[in-house]
């Protein structure tokens, strides 16, 4: 195939993607072999990735990022808030479970015991509650190894239980 | 008479190392659950002493300031069994236990309160592991329930 800088821009984009055949991987080191400017470009793209997924990597997981709205919720409660919202009803428990357990199979910190249930899933395989507008979430403290399962009313201090 | 209080002597040993083994048996086939209220809130206050054992792990996950003890309990079931502790303040604690893979044991718990399911959940856990439950408000704080299976 004769391959022009077009066609190799596409297929190193590809590559990098890993969406080349072993074929098409050949042909494209075969290119850029004779191409030092695309071999650079090629060499930026790869690095720029990288790059990108170390900050998501660095970034807060999910559930440490809600866990630390609790935890400043938490601090906001020194001037408690008059609230009438009923808070009572049903909320589906696959709402929070994917709230909660993607963010936690996903991006919580977890050691090889913590892999789950039976060495599969998560500890949690399930959450519900009965309290309106209710949002349920699942934290684990990799310090203590402890499973807080808290319930936050929408206006994170609603009238009593 | 030598050879008789051998075979005595290993009778012996034989019966004691099978009473140990029932008596590990009896506690593998049972589970306790022990469940402490905790009341938390910002509210000017001394620790209660009877958390100092959680108080700074509590303090150090969620922030509150103080933590006053609210109520609790303990079940002991089969490891295929229901219980129930009350927690007071008319808080109970619904229990069913199931074994699991891996020596793990299947919790379901549910919490109710008020009339209302708080948190209804199955977690799979080893004994000794801690399972926190809380958020509903009162008193100006947050309730907690900090149990642990045994």
């Amino acid at each position: 195939m004769n391959m022009n800088r077009k066609q190799a821009m596409r297929w190193i984009s590809r590559s990098i993607d890993g969406d080349l055949s072993a074929d098409q991987e050949k042909q494209l080191a075969a290119y850029l072999a004779d191409h030092p400017a695309l071999r650079a470009m090629r060499d930026e793209w790869t690095s720029y990735g990288d790059s990108m997924r170390s900050e998501i990597v660095a970034n807060p997981p999910p559930a440490t990022a809600a866990w630390n709205d609790v935890r400043r919720e938490i601090r906001r409660m020194d001037t408690p808030r008059e609230v009438t919202i009923p808070w009572r009803a049903t909320v589906g428990w696959a709402t929070a479970l994917t709230v909660v357990m993607l963010g936690w199979a996903r991006f919580m910190p977890t050691s090889p015991a913590d892999t789950g249930s039976d060495g599969e899933g998560s500890d949690v395989e399930m959450v519900d509650t009965d309290l309106s507008d209710a949002t349920v979430m699942v934290y684990k403290d990799t310090a203590t190894d402890w499973v807080i399962i808290w319930v936050e009313g929408p206006d994170g201090n609603p009238s009593d239980l | 008479m030598t050879r008789t209080l051998h075979s005595m002597r290993q009778g012996a040993a034989i019966g004691m190392l099978l009473i140990g083994v029932a008596a590990i048996d009896v506690r593998a086939d049972k589970v306790t659950i022990d469940a402490t209220v905790i009341l938390a809130s910002n509210n000017d206050g001394q620790t209660d002493s009877r958390l100092s054992a959680i108080a700074p792990k509590l303090k150090k996950i969620f922030g509150f300031r103080s933590y006053k003890h609210f109520g609790g309990g303990s079940a002991t079931i089969g490891q295929s069994g229901r219980g129930t502790v009350k927690l007071g303040g008319g808080g109970r604690l619904a229990i069913k236990a199931e074994p699991a893979k891996t020596g793990k044991i299947r919790l379901g718990l549910q919490w109710d309160r008020g009339g209302a399911t708080v948190i209804k959940t199955t977690v799979v856990k080893r004994r000794g592991e801690t399972i926190i439950l809380g958020g509903p408000p009162h008193g100006g704080g947050k309730l907690i329930i900090h149990i642990v299976l045994h």
